[in-house]
């Protein structure tokens, strides 16, 4: 079933709204049902008519916490320029609900983004819209984009398989118990623990069951070919230079017809972990990671319509 | 809403998203209605400041909340501005300012809400906001703090205050000397460029550290007329408000608490709260275990609270 034929999912009297007297865009909070628990969702509408519409597929663990604010900034960028834009926390995560089901795997994060694209869907009336996913949000990214024909596709600093992103994510937890030594004199507690009782994994004070380990430590990036679909794809490192593996998914995205654009973006930041006390909106690379990604959104979502 | 231990558990279908009006800012939070009788409490959840969201870190307020909804709490968990799902920059980072808006306004807010106490809970920065607020704010009755940088009721509200003399030369170069560091050194490039920023970052602090000893004051020494940490502590003691405190043993802002030349305010007033000790470090909640162990001594104090809320109302009713 495709998300827009599904049925109005909202929940009524769990919606709240925002007006940004300084910019007149609005942004709506609600909670969706799905499979009988409920994700928050948030929509970031217009002043004016909306041109299309973009949806956010976030990434899972500490990226929530580190890419949160990034994203939402991202979303009002978009809103400001005419493109109505979803966000939402899956199952398990954030102020959503955890799931019946037991731990996320591909399947529930790709139900959970349908759900949040038919609400899109429904409040707007846009029929065409833009999917956007980041680090390991890429893999549901292009699951969602691949049953849109030539829907503009943004892939931000992508996870290439689940196995690389929990590679480069234990990497991350390595460096964290170095700093956390650091900081108390070599006392690091218990990080990088194994739960053998409840079958889980401990990274970067994350729970990382196992099911969600062997469901999505296969899964590889992939877009089906579909000749003139446009594709960002971002790198965000301490370099410029494009890293092997992004070289090799750039050929094959050509080689599969895309029209494709690479940004890249050089942050101090390229680890999971914040490494001041500072604001988001104050890093030197959100601007332009957000006035790339909001410029070739405008022109690509304008080629599609 | 599930059972849990005998005990109910709120869910999302407990739950409204709400925007509070603060002045020019829009504060998000996600409002968790009692499933169980009401007790007449109320839990605000103030997370540690940037990069951080109303869930905070793997949905521990979230979990909380839901929980705490099954002895009769209405909870509250927000964004500061700048933060979160909240509007506008994160330009208050000390305890004033659209800062303390934020939270007293939604303090006002939630004593519209049919709850006769409010309890604030806080970790890190959070918890020195929400000591703050309980000053100003009769609602308050307690606050918890989780691994709270203490040392800024003493010194004021920037949390970067009282750190610059722990930069050293020589501790910059031993930290980046450790074999742990150099092996990541030579395998990571990226560490290898993060870390060379880091490093010299650090050598600027050094520098401005040393440049700045010379003319450093102690606020709270100051002479003539009560400091601000003075006259916090003051309104919080006549009010009685409850202070429970959690730390890591290891950590500075315990080891701090510890040295009464450091923080000789805090000494003099330290029968003002209940201090809770862990092997385990919190800061930041980085691990699994501080996780839990921060949950379980908040889930202990809230429990503890109900009871005694309990009590007093029965004696009140007899007229004990």
């Amino acid at each position: 079933m495709r998300a827009d034929d599904a049925a109005p999912m909202t929940v009524p009297g769990a919606r709240s709204t925002w007006c940004d007297p300084r910019s007149g865009e609005t942004e709506e909070t609600t909670f969706l049902e799905v499979d009988g628990a409920r994700i928050i969702a948030f929509l970031h509408v217009p002043r004016g008519p909306v041109r299309a519409g973009v949806l956010l597929c976030g990434s899972l663990y500490e990226d929530l916490q580190v890419n949160y604010r990034r994203e939402l900034l991202l979303a009002r960028e978009l809103a400001g320029r005419g493109m109505a834009t979803v966000r939402f926390h899956y199952r398990g995560t954030g102020n959503s609900d955890g799931l019946s089901s037991g731990p996320v795997t591909l399947r529930s994060l790709v139900e959970d983004a349908r759900a949040a694209e038919s609400w899109l869907r429904q409040r707007t009336g846009v029929a065409d819209i833009a999917f956007y996913g980041a680090k390991l949000g890429a893999l549901v990214c292009a699951a969602l984009a691949d049953g849109a024909g030539q829907a503009p596709t943004v892939l931000c600093a992508p996870a290439l398989s689940g196995a690389d992103y929990f590679r480069a994510m234990s990497r991350a937890g390595r460096v964290a118990r170095v700093r956390a030594q650091r900081a108390t004199g070599g006392q690091t507690g218990d990080m990088g623990a194994t739960g053998a009782r409840d079958s889980f994994v401990e990274i970067l004070g994350h729970k990382v069951y196992t099911a969600s380990l062997e469901d999505l430590r296969p899964r590889q990036l992939e877009l089906a070919p579909v000749k003139g679909r446009h594709v960002l794809m971002i790198q965000i490192a301490a370099s410029e230079a494009l890293t092997k593996p992004y070289e090799a998914l750039a050929e094959r995205l050509r080689e599969g017809g895309a029209e494709l654009d690479v940004l890249r973006v050089q942050a101090r930041q390229v680890w999971f972990l914040p490494d001041t006390w500072e604001p988001e909106d104050e890093k030197p690379e959100l601007r332009a990671l957000i006035t790339g990604i909001s410029d070739w959104l405008e022109t690509a979502t304008g080629r599609s319509a | 809403m599930t059972a849990t231990n005998q005990r109910p558990v709120g869910s999302a279908h407990d739950e409204t998203p709400l925007y509070v009006r603060a002045g020019n800012e829009s504060v998000f939070g996600i409002l968790t209605r009692p499933v169980a009788e009401p007790n007449g409490l109320g839990v605000l959840f103030l997370h540690a400041g940037a990069q951080n969201l109303s869930s905070h870190r793997n949905a521990l307020w979230t979990q909380l909340a839901r929980e705490l909804a099954g002895i009769g709490y209405l909870s509250f968990r927000m964004d500061y501005h700048g933060t979160g799902d909240s509007s506008g920059l994160l330009v208050d980072r000390n305890v004033d300012g659209q800062t303390t808006l934020d939270v007293e306004s939604v303090i006002d807010w939630l004593a519209n809400q049919e709850i006769d106490r409010l309890v604030v809970v806080g970790t890190c920065w959070g918890g020195i906001v929400g000591l703050t607020a309980a000053a100003r704010r009769e609602i308050v009755h307690s606050v918890c703090m989780v691994t709270s940088p203490i040392r800024l009721v003493e010194l004021g509200g920037d949390p970067k205050k009282g750190r610059e003399s722990e930069e050293t030369v020589t501790g910059v170069i031993s930290q980046f000397l450790s074999p742990r560091v150099i092996r990541l050194l030579l395998s990571e490039r990226d560490y290898r460029a993060w870390a060379l920023q880091r490093a010299k970052a650090r050598l600027r602090k050094v520098a401005a550290a040393a440049r700045g000893m010379a003319g450093r004051d102690h606020p709270g020494a100051a002479g003539g007329g009560e400091s601000p940490g003075a006259a916090l502590l003051g309104v919080l003691r006549s009010r009685v408000v409850g202070i429970h405190m959690l730390f890591g043993e290891q950590e500075r802002s315990y080891r701090e608490l510890l040295t009464p030349e450091a923080l000789p305010l805090l000494q003099a007033n330290i029968d003002m709260f209940d201090v809770r000790v862990t092997p385990v470090r919190l800061h930041g909640l980085s691990t699994l275990r501080a996780q839990a162990v921060a949950h379980d001594q908040i889930i202990e104090w809230l429990e503890d609270i109900h009871a005694s809320v309990l009590v007093h109302a029965s004696q009140e009713a007899t007229g004990t």
